[in-house]
């Protein structure tokens, strides 16, 4: 007697845009750790009158405390959303990507508020090796927040037009967990 | 003539490592302040990657177990709801 074999439908195990997200998002992580490897070394190798900005001044660790309440409360927002979506309440997804992009958002215009003060009091990357660090570590962050942040906007967007594919979605989500992930380890490195 | 040409190019290979500073912070190595940040950092940039990497090859690999699972062949009952125990041909033999 035969019984009739059926198996189920063939789905993807992993999506592309995932896969490759990560593999870029690893490159990206050691790219950081580089810098911050570069950063530990020469603050650990430095005297403590030199490695200091000019006229005392000290990093506003407080104020950025803000900046980074704000962006893990976007990556909070995010994972919300993907739930949402996933559960089809399309409508709730996208109010709160909204909610995880504008908060994204939020932390690139303080940080940008905090550079403004910092370069109006004469702290820039030729005042001292200190400053030079900090602009380069914390400025690629912010290249990469505003390129995610993009993209999430545009996710939004085609969500809301019912165009979103899952794939475009994963990849941006995969990316903004990056750049909310790396960032308290540059704010407890640098800051502190 | 060939020996000292052999061994005036291994002793600059065995010297020049010591003057080639590899990287930006290299100068200020063996320095007693960042021994131990360059021992920290040489851990975490060595196995930054392997956790990284087996991470990645951790999670595809529960993926692709659990769609295996999802997958496995299962067999639809026959259409009659009383099951034979035996094919018709055994029982019932053709003999010509």
């Amino acid at each position: 007697m035969h019984f009739p074999v059926t198996r189920a439908p063939h789905r993807e195990i992993v999506p592309n845009s995932v896969l490759g997200m990560l593999i870029f998002v690893g490159t990206e992580v050691m790219f950081f750790a580089g810098m911050i490897s570069a950063f530990t070394i020469t603050r650990a190798g430095s005297l403590p009158l030199v490695w200091s900005l000019p006229a005392g001044l000290v990093l506003p660790a407080a104020e950025t405390a803000v900046n980074t309440v704000a962006l893990i409360a976007s990556g909070i927002l995010m994972f919300v959303a993907d739930r949402q979506r996933r559960a089809g309440r399309s409508g709730r997804a996208a109010g709160l990507l909204l909610g995880a992009t504008v908060l994204g958002a939020l932390f690139v215009l303080l940080q940008g508020r905090e550079w403004w003060g910092l370069l109006s009091q004469g702290v820039t990357m030729q005042s001292s090796t200190l400053g030079a660090f900090f602009y380069l570590i914390v400025g690629t962050h912010a290249v990469h927040a505003v390129v995610a942040i993009v993209a999430l906007g545009v996710a939004w967007w085609r969500l809301r037009q019912g165009t979103l594919s899952s794939a475009f979605f994963l990849g941006a989500q995969t990316f903004w967990y990056f750049v909310v992930g790396i960032w308290p380890v540059i704010y407890l490195r640098v800051y502190f | 003539m060939t020996i000292a040409r052999v061994f005036s190019a291994t002793l600059l290979t065995l010297a020049a490592p010591g003057s080639a500073l590899a990287c930006a912070v290299c100068g200020t190595m063996g320095m007693e302040n960042n021994s131990g940040a360059y021992f920290g950092m040489t851990i975490i940039m060595s196995l930054l990657p392997l956790c990284m990497m087996g991470g990645v090859v951790y999670w595809v690999s529960r993926r692709v177990a659990a769609a295996e699972a999802a997958s496995m062949p299962h067999q639809v009952p026959a259409p009659s709801s009383v099951p034979t125990p035996y094919p018709a041909s055994a029982t019932s033999p053709d003999i010509a």
